[in-house]
């Protein structure tokens, strides 16, 4: 009898989404125990047509923590050039974390909301992909807008008045 | 001149170094396909597998007892480090994987220490990284062991018990053994 299989519900978002850049990307996706490598190039498994993501960006590796029957998932920066903000981490080249049940990740411009539902094969598992019309995550937009006013706000001291 | 003068100044590589051993090495030539002493360059993105098939790993052993993909190494920066660190993940279904003392089952994974011990069936390894300055790239590097790595303290440096050393914690070593 064949094992249910894991389960990626990953919601997609992007202000840009009208001008085709998530047109490669299938509404379901089989795949096997290997790394899913999301990014621009052409073998990404997960393909996004914008510029500023890098040809491989993310993998999604799963494994077995030790004692667990369902696959877990890590989630690895791939790309040299830009950050990934995965749940209020801000990650940068070869960095990865596990996924929660309920993971929020950011990367040029585009909002991902991935929610791991446990199944028992070890063979596979398989990727729903929904796009959202509306964005998905506000409150890490806000916290990245106030870092970057924080460090606007706040310059260094000019030299002389540092006595 | 001018080729040298614009090139990017060199990083140094982390260094991944593999002592490895199987009882009849010597006849059966499990490790004919490793290039002893030689240092490869390889690229901190990709996934390498140990096993048996050569059309899905990097490193082969030639014996039917080893599974066509028995492990992986995978390169990774731990937060707040300069420098690779690497995760060894046992893809096995049928032989598990002992790393010191720690064993694994299929698809489970841990960090590697810097220097440990790591076996399944009659293979063993030993495992030591130095660390370089690069993160795009690292490089490997294959010792053939005359002895079992298990009955002796070898190459200068004890393994503990437990099958993992470390620079970065107090050693245990009899001082009056060397």
């Amino acid at each position: 009898m064949e094992r249910s299989m894991s389960v990626l519900q990953i919601a997609l978002y992007h202000p840009n989404q009208d001008r085709g850049i998530f047109e490669d990307i299938p509404h379901h996706l089989e795949h096997d125990t290997t790394h899913l490598v999301i990014g621009r190039g052409q073998n990404a498994h997960l393909k996004f047509r914008l510029p500023g993501v890098s040809r491989h960006h993310i993998s999604l590796e799963p494994y077995l923590e030790k004692g667990n029957v369902c696959l877990t998932f890590c989630l690895k920066i791939l790309s040299r050039s830009s950050s990934v903000w995965v749940n209020g981490l801000t990650l940068k080249y070869l960095e990865q974390v596990p996924l929660t049940a309920v993971s929020k990740v950011i990367f040029s411009g585009v909002q991902m909301v991935i929610r791991v539902e446990g199944g028992a094969s070890k063979e596979k598992f398989a990727c729903c992909i929904r796009f959202s019309c509306s964005p998905l995550i506000y409150r890490a937009k806000a916290e990245e807008t106030d870092e970057y006013e924080a460090i606007q706000e706040d310059p260094e001291p000019p030299q002389e008045t540092r006595e | 001149m001018s080729g040298f003068e614009d090139a990017d100044t060199e990083e140094t590589l982390t260094c991944f170094q593999v002592t490895v051993y199987h009882p009849n090495q010597e006849h059966n030539q499990v490790f004919q396909t490793l290039r002893f002493f030689n240092r490869e360059r390889l690229s901190s993105m990709e996934v390498i597998k140990f096993g048996r098939s050569p059309n899905l790993c990097h490193y082969t052993f030639q014996d039917k007892q080893v599974s066509r993909v028995q492990f992986s190494l995978q390169p990774f920066k731990q937060f707040n480090s300069s420098v690779l660190s690497f995760e060894i993940k046992n893809l096995s279904k049928k032989t598990s994987l002992l790393v010191g003392n720690i064993e694994l089952g299929y698809l489970n994974k841990m960090d590697l220490p810097g220097r440990c011990i790591v076996r399944f069936g009659e293979y063993q390894f030993l495992m030591e990284k130095e660390d370089g300055e690069s993160l795009e790239y690292f490089e490997t590097r294959f010792v053939l062991a005359p002895r079992s790595l298990l009955e002796e303290r070898h190459y200068g440096k004890p393994v503990p018990e437990n099958g993992f050393s470390s620079s970065t914690l107090p050693t245990e070593m009899d001082e009056n053994e060397y």
